[in-house]
């Protein structure tokens, strides 16, 4: 279990994130999510100690060091592999210094994306970088794989395949911390809904009470957020009446 | 810790290593054929004591601070250029991607710190070792051919002075 206590990290005088508190136990599939710029990149790359940060971070009981490193995985937009490097080389690479690297899944997911073994990731589409960013966290024998917007780019058909080959594959001890905004799409594929406004948790819960509770995500995200529906119609009526009254 | 001998091991992982370790053996050769020119000045200013064969009386040989002045350059140029490189190795893990991500996240808690600083410690080390070994070489040669009375006194004194004042 990850357990995440009392995490703040401040950006200078912005505060980043604010007094955290969250447990990922093994085994959910949970779903960060929050406007731009609320802090759910930050808290993954606190997770991950990439970032300094106050507070503790503990992986069962256990800091999160390189000892332990290995047992969670990234997978993000601004992608971590070596673009000048096949994947071919990235499965030798990965081989070598994670021994419970998934070779079997590795193959499987990348002939079902069809991506070339033997062609530089820099020649590859932005689509298929994000896929393969996601083959390699999903390969990595990590019981934890963290997950920042790693679709954004890739077609919606493709988007869709990719959350049928996740729920196809994971082992019920791996757990997943997906960073997104398409809420839609991802409801019915995550357990747990974490929420995240201005660096603090704004909401966390089990997507099944939601649904028992008659709500889908996108109903229980706008509540969350108190969101004003009617901002959109105001702003557009103010700007037509302005018009009409000869205002340039 | 396990000595990987594979020099690949020792540079950023898809980094041209063949093409860099090629540049920086080039370097170090040139710089060493470079520091030939303090030998050729012990040479020229040894052929200047002489007049037809004879001692020319009261001459004195230049000091060997400046007969080796600019011949060790080149090592200055190499370890600059190494320092840059280890800079360059550890920006690598920024271009195209962020994959100082993936280093940053193996179990081997030293390895992105190997393949960055690794190679250019090693030839800086190295670079050193062979500027001080040519240096005493070149040293002992100029003290070995100068005739005594042309020998001016206080060499190791200044050339101590000169390498770290």
């Amino acid at each position: 279990m990850i357990e995440i206590r009392d995490l703040s990290k401040n950006y200078g005088t912005k505060e980043a994130l604010n007094h955290i508190n969250l447990t990922l136990p093994q085994g959910e599939i949970v779903g960060l999510f929050g406007e731009n710029g609320a802090g759910k990149t930050t808290l993954q790359k606190c997770i991950l100690g990439f970032l300094r940060h106050k507070g503790a971070v503990t992986l069962d009981g256990a800091p999160i060091t390189y000892r332990n490193i290995a047992r969670l995985s990234f997978a993000t937009c601004e992608h971590s592999f070596f673009p000048s490097l096949t994947p071919k080389a990235h499965m030798e690479f990965y081989q070598m210094h994670f021994p419970s690297f998934r070779t079997k899944r590795f193959t499987a997911l990348m002939e079902f994306f069809e991506l070339p073994m033997t062609r530089q990731l820099r020649k590859f589409s932005v689509g298929q970088q994000n896929q393969f960013e996601v083959i390699m966290a999903l390969s990595q024998g990590a019981d934890y794989i963290l997950m920042d917007e790693p679709f954004s780019g890739n077609d919606v058909f493709n988007r869709e395949d990719f959350y049928k080959v996740l729920l196809g594959t994971l082992e019920p001890t791996e757990t997943i911390l997906l960073s997104t905004h398409l809420l839609e799409e991802v409801q019915h594929f995550i357990s747990r809904a974490v929420l995240i406004h201005q660096g603090s948790i704004a909401a966390d819960a089990l997507v099944s009470d939601l649904e028992d509770q008659g709500k889908d995500l996108m109903t229980f995200v706008k509540e969350t957020y108190h969101y004003r529906g009617d901002r959109v119609s105001k702003v557009l009526s103010t700007l037509a009446e302005d018009e009409e009254g000869g205002i340039k | 810790m396990k000595i990987n001998w594979n020099l690949e091991a020792y540079f950023p992982v898809g980094m041209p290593w063949q093409q860099d370790s090629k540049l920086i053996l080039f370097g170090y050769v040139a710089s060493s054929v470079w520091s030939l020119y303090c030998p050729v000045q012990i040479y020229q200013s040894y052929q200047d004591l002489f007049d037809s064969g004879k001692l020319i009386p009261e001459v004195m040989m230049a000091d060997f601070i400046q007969l080796a002045d600019n011949a060790f350059l080149g090592f200055g140029a190499l370890i600059l250029a190494m320092i840059l490189l280890a800079i360059a190795n550890y920006r690598y893990h920024f271009k195209g991607s962020k994959s100082v991500y993936l280093m940053r996240r193996l179990p081997q808690k030293y390895e992105m710190l190997k393949r960055c600083l690794s190679v250019p410690a090693a030839v800086i080390l190295l670079t050193l070792a062979t500027a001080f070994l040519l240096l005493m070489t070149y040293y002992w040669i100029y003290c070995a051919v100068t005739p005594k009375q042309c020998l001016a006194p206080g060499q190791w004194q200044k050339l101590m002075g000169g390498i770290f004042l």
